[in-house]
């Protein structure tokens, strides 16, 4: 009896997989702010919380929006619209903040929309376009994405940096 | 059972803030030659004002903030108070806050909001 198409292929396998190339990827937590889809390296992202009561501070620079209370813990709200200069956030009850640890003492941003965990193949990741608006101190690359479009890559760790330099130099 | 601190509630523009109550020598009617100014926002109703003393030339002198409404006196937890973080530690008088769940109030030192206002440091 000829045969199957199946019993061929078993008779082909491989009993082992073969090597494969494997290509470096980085996990990045992806968000909504406005216009703009921005990720970061998940690694620098403590948690992901719903907004809460947020008071503001006065005297702060216009992308500090508040300070909120965060399991006993003080942590400044920031802005990246603002801090970037590409529009205003709003907040709304919809609104989500991301809390990061990076650079010492904890800070959050606010994002309209999670988009959620992307690995992102490094060998995908371009240097930021010149025509973009966005600045390219922030980012360390942009992405294509077939889900979200053009995906920027943002250097979380210097943007927080930045921002407590123009916070503390007022 | 844990230390407790005094802070007097009260509101500006629909903000909570709190101070030391031991700044606090009264509440009283507004004194605009007294105030120090709205060194937390523009009052909405600015009925009342904290009044307290400060020293000018080495003279104690009372001054005032100007506030929509004095909400109450609080024994707070000193375990529930925190300072600033560094990134919000900007004006010289938020000096902490006071976490509670979720709240977050922000404490106020009067004195030192009489400081910024002699420094020109105010919002008229």
């Amino acid at each position: 009896m000829e045969p199957s198409p199946l019993q061929r292929a078993l008779a082909a396998a491989p009993d082992h997989p073969k090597m494969q190339t494997v290509r470096p990827d980085e996990e990045y937590f992806v968000f909504r702010t406005g216009e703009l889809t921005l990720g970061v390296l998940s690694h620098q992202i403590r948690e992901v919380t719903r907004m809460s009561a947020m008071t503001p501070l006065p005297r702060t620079p216009s992308f500090v929006l508040g300070v909120v209370g965060q399991r006993g813990q003080v942590v400044p709200v920031f802005d990246l619209l603002r801090f970037l200069s590409q529009g205003e956030s709003k907040v709304t009850a919809r609104s989500r903040l991301f809390l990061s640890d990076s650079g010492g003492g904890a800070v959050s941003f606010v994002a309209d929309m999670v988009v959620g965990l992307r690995r992102i193949f490094i060998s995908e990741k371009l240097p930021p376009p010149m025509s973009s608006s966005l600045s390219h101190e922030f980012l360390n690359g942009v992405v294509q994405s077939r889900e979200v479009g053009a995906l920027s890559l943002l250097d979380l760790p210097r943007v927080i940096a930045s921002a407590r330099q123009k916070v503390t130099a007022r | 059972m844990s230390q407790t601190v005094e802070l007097v509630l009260f509101e500006i523009a629909g903000v909570r803030y709190a101070s030391d109550l031991t700044q606090v020598r009264r509440i009283g009617v507004v004194e605009p030659e007294q105030s120090v100014g709205h060194p937390l926002g523009k009052p909405t109703l600015g009925r009342r004002a904290l009044v307290f003393s400060t020293t000018v030339e080495n003279r104690e002198v009372e001054s005032q903030l100007c506030v929509d409404a004095v909400l109450g006196v609080h024994a707070v937890s000193v375990d529930d108070v925190r300072r600033l973080p560094l990134a919000a530690a900007v004006s010289p008088f938020t000096v902490g806050a006071w976490v509670e769940g979720s709240k977050t109030v922000l404490l106020v030192d009067l004195h030192a909001t009489s400081v910024a206002s002699s420094r020109g440091n105010h919002d008229d």
